[in-house]
């Protein structure tokens, strides 16, 4: 096989899921975020952006943070920097791939 | 060695061409343009422009309700520097978050890098300046040697002053709408009108530089105001009120 299609199998299956690079993706431009934002940037239903989330809670990509806004509840997103250097490779895979 | 350069020049120009199409680069522009979906800059630096320009009017000569004027001047003023910073932090706080989401943005660049933008930026803008007052001094000089009874006509030069405050805030105005401006078309129409606007009342107002100066401002004070105020209402009938179970 060759070592360019091969550079596919390479590829982070975590990120890789659409929903999950759209997070990481977002996530990666930004400091830190709320629930709500990536709520409205992804388009995604509650319990999906909900999984997704705890999905890359596990693997260490991502920090999630319980808050209050005033009395409002609020959950702030960061990206770790395990999960900053995990969408950098992908991106390397993935240009290589291509 | 020509050929050498020919071949890094293309190479450089096919990583922008990959760059530009990698899907995950253009992310890096969402940030930029949820930033200005609200409109909250262009209202911040409209009410600022607005403020100096009123407050430039209530500084007019005349005795009526001179206490009034005085206490209004004052509040313009402080409320003209005070708009940028505080306006856009409450329009974020109090309707975007809610609706939309919170963001906080990374620093793009080092602090150190930074001091020296601003370093370049300050002795930049000083040459700039000291080259322009050099050469309108003696309007400036004439200016100031006349009563406000008798004022001198107003010098080409400064004229050409005058007329370029569109064209210098405009740059700003592409800055801050550089996320939204794609969505709406009609700020390339008001950004023409920001340029000659100026132009306009600078070459067909009469009057001193004073006289001439007042309208410029509040003229862009009224244009980056409207702009911001029709993107709020945009965003505020596109984007749902907030509900008590957001998460």
């Amino acid at each position: 096989m060759n070592e360019q299609v091969r550079a596919i199998s390479a590829l982070d299956r975590l990120i890789h899921e659409p929903g999950r690079l759209m997070i990481v993706a977002l996530l990666a431009q930004v400091k830190e975020c709320d629930f709500l934002y990536l709520l409205h940037e992804t388009g995604m239903n509650k319990g999906n952006l909900s999984g997704h989330l705890t999905r890359l809670e596990q693997a260490g990509y991502i920090e999630i943070e319980k808050t209050y806004r005033g009395k409002v509840p609020m959950t702030v997103l960061r990206l770790t920097p395990a999960g900053s250097a995990a969408l950098e490779q992908y991106q390397k895979t993935l240009r290589a791939a291509f | 060695m020509l050929d050498h350069m020919i071949k890094k020049i293309q190479r450089i120009r096919n990583q922008m061409v990959a760059a530009d199409n990698d899907p995950t680069q253009r992310y890096s522009l969402r940030p930029l343009q949820y930033e200005s979906i609200d409109g909250a800059n262009e209202i911040s630096q409209g009410t600022m422009f607005l403020c100096l320009a009123l407050a430039s009017y209530l500084a007019l000569p005349g005795t009526w309700l001179w206490q009034w004027r005085v206490g209004g001047y004052i509040l313009l003023v402080i409320g003209g520097v005070l708009a940028p910073r505080y306006i856009p932090k409450a329009i974020k706080k109090h309707v975007t978050w809610p609706r939309t989401g919170y963001v906080a943005y990374r620093n793009a660049m080092k602090t150190s890098r930074l001091v020296v933008l601003f370093i370049v930026a300050l002795i930049v803008s000083s040459i700039i300046s000291l080259a322009v007052v050099h050469q309108i001094m003696p309007d400036i000089r004439a200016v100031a040697s006349h009563s406000a009874i008798n004022p001198p006509a107003i010098s080409f030069n400064l004229k050409l002053l005058l007329g370029s405050f569109g064209l210098l805030s405009a740059p700003l105005y592409l800055m801050m709408t550089v996320g939204s401006i794609r969505k709406y078309p009609w700020k390339w129409f008001l950004l023409v009108l920001m340029v000659l606007g100026p132009i306009g009342i600078t070459f067909r107002v009469p009057g001193d530089f004073l006289e001439r100066i007042r309208p410029v401002i509040l003229y862009l004070g009224l244009a980056w105001f409207a702009s911001g105020a029709a993107t709020l209402h945009s965003y505020l009938r596109h984007t749902q009120p907030p509900t008590p179970s957001a998460e």
